[in-house]
């Protein structure tokens, strides 16, 4: 399998004293979807913004498809695709204007841009508010717009930041099933979240952090074993990882 | 929790000292120079402009828009914050002191304005309506009635959600009673027009008050505006935290943006272009300093002179025109977002910036062709133009923009 996103011995945070994040090594393959999973504070938030490349790591790399960001800012960018947990809409531009921006900045052709915008539209229930500004949308709204731009460029990776969190159970249904649809295509998703039970039934694999290291990672199989537990649920695993329990070593 | 008797002025206290901090670096900035300098110049050519004035000029046509903008546009400045829509609606009936304060104090600051146009008006009108003080001072008193009038109505209408129709009953009425006033009217008529104000004030205002609850969200909505219009004005010589700026859609200028082609090299171009017409204030301010420019140019009929306004004009659009670089970004991180060098970007901004002074300069070229220029200094006001804008925008903006960049750049 291609490993689209490589993260290979992290360290990094806000302070060179104070590093936030600890030797992390992972890797999203093309067509897998990765659970990031950790307490408020574990270092989710600062992880994925050292996978966008807005924070150098101390040391360590990170590689999108096989390429750090150091080789070329352009190129790297327009290989993912981030779905933020606050949505970050521009006031001045209509829901259509977010969607033609973000056509623009990939790089999409016109065509390609027609044909997606329409279905993606529909699927989130949207079609009657192409003209209308992020002013007069609700929070969920405002996430399927993000979301809609994100599945409209279908980069080879998605960075997701929880993004059930206001969406309603139509968009929920429609952003899983979008999910499924990328993966088949090949795109590796990261997605970090506190929602374990769809994480657990969605997720190929996991990566548990705590205090910015990797308590845990792989397949719920991979995990149970661990454990020890074949039965045992995420939701039970990531407890006792967040306790501080070291559940491995029971 | 202390009384709510005090909160007006506690609110409008702490109000002040907020405004009175901005006040102050707005007197010691270059701001207020630029203002004495215009003010002392303006005053000088307004004097001999008045002079040589016909009998016939339509100084009755020019104050009642002035006036009627000044008296029929009466926001309640209220001092509410978000935060009341939760804390203060179960006080409703318990804040009607609260709201009477508020209004009174709303008249008087919006009656200010008010008496500077008069006061501005005072040799204009004398000079080609009517030379007797009295008639002018009566004035004054009667258009501060009709501003307390709209005020008190305009409370009013906070009461109901589609307040259109009342504002159009209040404004065409305050609009007729103006120009009865300005081209001075038998007094009865007057009169009869202000029994028709009280009527309309008992019969059709008050019972909204009565009959309604109050609509915070629009109270809260019409303060942040006037708040956010002030925040706006500072923002211009110093940063303001929390300007929160409004949008306007201004859908018929859509074409214009989307001149820039569908592709990448067009991103920044078409988002700077609609930023420009549609966030803050950015394409009033443009419209009001060409209406100002080409005011002066007119009133001044110079040759030489009216390119050395235009050049100013020009040269204080670039200045206003600058912020619009990191106008109307998202909160966090808007170099995530596109996959954009950040070189394009500026790219996009500078041709966006240079575009819109260049246009100026041409407006300005036809307009004082238009005034009476002679046409040789017109094509010097838009060939200098043009390369002022050139020069401002390669020489000066775009190494102000160089000391943003990217931490991969």
């Amino acid at each position: 399998m291609v490993d689209i996103l490589k993260v290979e011995q992290l360290k990094g945070g806000y302070s060179h004293n104070k590093p936030i994040l600890h030797d992390l090594s992972f890797q999203v393959g093309g067509g897998e979807l990765v659970g990031l999973v950790g307490l408020n504070g574990a270092g989710k938030s600062t992880t994925i913004k050292h996978i966008l490349g807005l924070m150098e790591p101390f040391s360590g790399t990170v590689q999108v498809g096989g390429h750090t960001i150091k080789e070329g800012v352009t190129d790297y960018r327009s290989r993912l695709a981030y779905i933020p947990e606050t949505p970050n809409l521009y006031e001045q531009l209509t829901l259509k204007e977010h969607l033609e921006a973000a056509a623009m900045a990939y790089g999409l052709d016109k065509a390609t841009y027609e044909e997606r915008m329409p279905q993606l539209l529909s699927l989130f229930l949207m079609e009657n508010r192409l003209e209308w500004f992020p002013g007069h949308f609700s929070k969920g709204m405002k996430q399927k717009v993000m979301i809609m731009c994100a599945f409209l460029v279908e980069p080879d990776l998605y960075v997701v930041d929880e993004p059930f969190v206001g969406l309603d159970p139509i968009g929920i249904q429609a952003f899983l099933d979008l999910m499924v649809d990328m993966k088949t295509k090949g795109a590796g998703i990261l997605m970090s979240t506190h929602i374990l039970s769809t994480a657990e039934q969605y997720c190929d694999r996991f990566i548990l952090l705590h205090e910015g290291r990797i308590a845990m990672q792989g397949t719920m199989d991979e995990l149970r074993e661990r454990v020890g537990d074949p039965k045992v649920s995420l939701h039970d695993i990531y407890v006792s990882v967040a306790k501080g329990e070291e559940p491995w070593k029971k | 929790m202390e009384k709510i008797e005090t909160l007006w002025s506690r609110r409008l206290s702490e109000h002040w000292q907020m405004t009175s901090r901005y006040l102050k670096l707005l007197s010691n900035s270059g701001f207020m120079f630029t203002l004495y300098i215009l003010v002392i110049g303006g005053g000088y050519f307004y004097q001999q402009w008045v002079k040589g004035l016909p009998e016939n000029f339509p100084t009755e046509w020019i104050l009642l828009v002035l006036f009627s903008f000044l008296i029929i546009r009466s926001p309640i400045r209220t001092l509410l914050r978000s935060a009341d829509l939760v804390f203060l609606l179960p006080l409703e009936d318990k804040l009607n002191g609260y709201f009477k304060k508020a209004s009174v104090y709303s008249f008087v600051l919006q009656s200010i304005p008010l008496i500077f146009v008069w006061a501005i008006a005072l040799p204009l009108y004398s000079h080609t309506v009517d030379a007797h003080f009295a008639v002018y001072g009566v004035m004054l008193l009667i258009l501060l009635l009709i501003k307390g009038w709209n005020v008190i109505c305009s409370w009013q209408e906070n009461y109901v959600l589609e307040s259109m129709s009342y504002k159009g009953v209040r404004a065409v009425v305050s609009l007729i009673f103006i120009g009865l006033l300005l081209f001075e009217a038998p007094w009865y008529v007057l009169v009869l027009l202000a029994l028709i104000a009280i009527g309309l004030t008992f019969f059709l205002f008050q019972p909204l008050g009565r009959s309604h609850l109050l609509k915070w969200e629009v109270l809260l909505e019409v303060e942040e505006q006037q708040a956010a219009r002030f925040d706006r004005f500072a923002n211009l010589i110093t940063d303001v935290p929390h300007v929160k700026n409004r949008i306007k859609p201004r859908r018929y200028l859509n074409g214009l943006t989307e001149l820039f082609s569908y592709g990448t090299s067009s991103v920044y171009k078409r988002f700077f272009s609609k930023t420009f017409f549609r966030f803050g204030d950015y394409f009033g301010i443009y419209l009001r300093l060409i209406i100002v420019g080409s005011i002066a140019i007119w009133m001044v009929s110079g040759e030489w002179s009216s390119v050395i306004i235009a050049v100013i004009i020009i040269y204080l659009t670039a200045v206003q025109l600058l912020p619009l670089w990191n106008a109307g970004q998202v909160e966090e991180e808007p170099i995530a977002l596109y996959p954009i060098p950040e070189r394009m970007r500026r790219k996009n901004f500078l041709a966006i910036f240079m575009r819109l002074l260049m246009l100026e300069s041409l407006l300005l070229g036809i307009i004082s062709c238009l005034v009476g220029i002679s046409i040789p200094y017109a094509l010097l006001i838009l060939v200098i133009g043009i390369l002022f804008s050139l020069l401002f925008t390669y020489g000066y903006v775009s190494r102000r923009l160089q000391k943003n960049k990217d931490i991969y750049e």
